[in-house]
């Protein structure tokens, strides 16, 4: 039995195996249905706790989906309270349990209060917004006989590592997942966020999320003044060992779902907690950003320079509106500014409230504040354009019950990313248009940017996520900094000695953390744990 | 320890009239003073001769060369180290912030003779001393704390809290 946690990104810390369960509208209108439904299809929870959630099911089966027959389970409440109105082309049932209905074709729609931690509640997720959150590429070293790919990117062809396709369906148990297209004759690869032995190592590859890459790539432009894939791979040569990875400094919420805690003897699974669906919201495609970016463009026209005043006010009749005389105003502008850049925007605010001195702000300092406070918000300073890989989704489902079964008894097969032009369908990739373009930075309202995106921000769950990675790629580039100074990590370098001898101390960490859960299942004192009295090679006998 | 040669000086003199005689590598912590010694030969540096420094008086001057003299083996300073230098901006050492312990008038005139000498080290430390004197404090407080009197109509204090929207926790 594998003992190992889930695979996760190594980016950003969460899996890749997250389910979305629907609602019921959603159902019923056969929408929202994403990548991630084999994981949430049939889990539920059979105890009360999904009747009282306001939980239904649906039968999917496939002659039912045909004849249209959609059958609409909902727990009643026993006094029948009138809360949920059914929809009249829905079979009601009155009780779960019915024989003539198979398990396996039901598919659980979530009530607003459901309990499961199966997958996140569609309720409170888009599967719009979930795109690509279980999608998984790696990097790995280069094959010894490899041909370059068509598409390789520059740091493919000059480097001992390459980009693999793409895979999302990485299995729970093993950690082995099917990667599509193959590249550079990959097929599959041991997706793992730490080696296991040294003799796996040079075939182990760092999992992420492309989109994580993106915000990576980003990240690493803001700090070296280049993307440094290769820094990257280098420090998953170095820390890809058990304890290191495990130790990583997580977001709280990454931490519920990982559950780290956990028995390791059980198969883990990702803890889909209610309140952390931010965790898997798409970083990069953001779904309410464009319009929030495209009215601070559309508003900024009038603007000729960035030195406009950023505040419209009222030319009021008022005695000497404009006139300031207080101490800030022996002050030249530029020192003003130099006052406010120590300054958090909450101070800044009070501040603007006391002294008349700073009621008006040029664009450029609400452009810098911005900077400044969100550095993670590359849209209004990179024009670095994504990789086709990050932009590649997953189709939703169509309403198809074939494509649906299809899926259902195929999903080990079931890569739904292609290259271009191939024409499997259930693929789409989002056109060069829809990139985001870098703001006009002279065009642009700044002002109205910074409070649309915080009036807007509990929507904005995408760039909440990123903030989040943008903050574990910090930590990243931190690392990589330091491994630099000590010389650890060179351009150019052969990695084969180092993922050996981090595959070595991973090897140990792993001995010793089964020994050590052998040990705890005997609940013995913990003064007398030896870890090599407990570390059996026999695998796994309990 | 013993310097085999003494130290060169160098004359300033305030806008009030004063002279003040100071070593050159403590004059030179201001760049604006070492540009204007750079084109000055050594033989025409004299008290009788003394660089005017026309924008400061003589009181901010010297509480200006105090500091200099304090700071006049500082390192030049190091650009960014790791990421986030911006955490670091509260941050003053004890010596200046003693330093800065004067009334808010001298502040603002430390800082502007900072600005004029350019001394980008002594510059940053006013305004933090600012930045400090407002960080965390009600909009009442501050306009206490810098003596400033209420002007706004609610109708306008209405509006400017409208317009600090962005600032809202998010």
């Amino acid at each position: 039995m594998d003992r190992l946690p889930l695979t996760c990104c190594q980016i950003c810390g969460v899996g890749f195996t997250i389910g979305r369960h629907r609602t019921r509208e959603e159902a019923l209108a056969g929408t929202g249905t994403g990548p991630c439904d084999d994981f949430s299809r049939h889990s539920w929870n059979n105890s009360t706790g999904c009747q009282q959630g306001g939980c239904s099911v649906i039968d999917r089966s496939f002659r039912n989906y045909a004849s249209q027959r959609t059958i609409c389970i909902t727990w009643d409440s026993p006094d029948d309270s009138p809360g949920a109105a059914k929809p009249s082309n829905i079979e009601p049932i009155p009780t779960l349990g019915n024989d003539s209905i198979a398990m396996w074709t039901m598919e659980h729609l979530a009530g607003p209060d459901c309990p499961c931690d199966g997958a996140y509640n569609g309720n409170f997720i888009s599967a719009e917004e979930m795109l690509g959150c279980c999608t998984c590429q790696c990097l790995i070293p280069k094959p010894q006989f490899t041909v370059p790919e068509l598409d390789d990117a520059a740091f493919e062809s000059n480097s001992d590592f390459i980009l693999t396709g793409l895979s999302d369906n990485m299995p729970v148990r093993s950690r082995v997942g099917l990667f599509f297209p193959e590249r550079h004759g990959l097929g599959s690869c041991l997706a793992s966020n730490f080696f296991t032995s040294p003799d796996y190592a040079h075939l182990t590859g760092m999992p992420f999320h492309p989109t994580c890459l993106e915000v990576y790539k980003r990240a690493s432009m803001l700090r070296f003044g280049r993307v440094d894939m290769e820094a990257l791979y280098h420090w998953y040569c170095l820390e890809a060992d058990f304890e290191t990875f495990s130790s990583f400094p997580r977001d709280e919420a990454v931490r519920r779902g990982t559950a780290w805690d956990h028995d390791p003897s059980i198969p883990q699974q990702w803890n889909h907690c209610r309140g952390d669906e931010v965790l898997v919201a798409n970083p990069v495609f953001v779904p309410a950003l464009p319009s929030i970016l495209d009215n601070a463009a559309s508003r900024g026209t009038s603007i000729s320079s960035l030195n406009d005043g950023a505040i419209d006010i009222n030319p009021t009749p008022s005695h000497n509106s404009n006139q300031t005389n207080d101490i800030f105003s022996t002050l030249p502008y530029e020192l003003r500014f130099m006052i406010l850049s120590h300054l958090p925007p909450k101070d800044i605010a009070s501040l603007r409230l006391a002294s008349r001195t700073f009621r008006q702000l040029p664009q450029s300092f609400f452009r810098y504040l911005l900077r400044r406070e969100c550095p993670w918000l590359w849209e209004i300073w990179s024009d670095l354009k994504y990789s086709f890989w990050a932009s590649e989704q997953p189709a939703p489902f169509t309403e198809d019950g074939i494509e649906w079964q299809e899926k259902r008894f195929n999903f080990e097969q079931n890569i739904t990313v292609v290259e271009p032009g191939n024409s499997t369908p259930r693929l789409v990739s989002t056109s060069e248009g829809e990139l985001p373009s870098p703001t006009p930075v002279e065009k642009t309202d700044w002002h109205r940017l910074y409070c649309d995106l915080t009036k807007n921000w509990p929507h904005l769950r995408g760039l909440q996520n990123r903030k989040r990675i943008w903050k574990d790629c910090q930590e990243i580039l931190n690392r990589i900094q330091r491994f630099k100074k000590a010389g650890a990590i060179n351009p150019g370098m052969d990695t084969t000695e180092i993922r050996r001898q981090t595959a070595e101390k991973s090897e140990l960490a792993l001995k010793i953390n089964r020994a050590w859960h052998r040990y705890r299942m005997r609940r013995l004192p913990l003064q007398t744990f030896n870890w090599e009295e407990w570390a059996t090679d026999s695998e796994d006998e309990e | 320890m013993a310097e085999s040669k003494p130290a060169q000086k160098i004359w300033i003199r305030s806008n009030d009239d004063k002279t003040f005689e100071i070593d050159r590598d403590v004059g030179e912590r201001s760049v604006l003073i070492k540009n204007l010694l750079e084109d000055v030969g050594d033989a025409d540096l004299s008290e009788e001769n003394a660089i005017p420094i026309q924008n400061v008086n003589e009181t901010v001057l010297r509480k200006v060369i105090e500091w200099c003299e304090h700071h006049r083996n500082d390192p030049p300073a190091s650009q960014d180290e790791e990421s986030d230098a911006r955490k670091k901006t509260t941050e003053i050492e004890e010596w200046d912030q003693k330093f800065m312990q004067v009334d808010q008038e001298m502040l603002f005139e430390i800082i502007l003779a900072a600005n004029y000498l350019d001394i980008k080290a002594l510059l940053d430390v006013g305004c933090k001393t600012v930045a400090n004197m407002i960080k965390g404090k009600s909009p009442e407080e501050i306009r206490k704390t810098f003596n400033i009197t209420n002007d706004f109509s609610p109708e306008e204090e209405e509006q400017i809290r409208r317009e600090n929207e962005w600032a809202e926790d998010r």
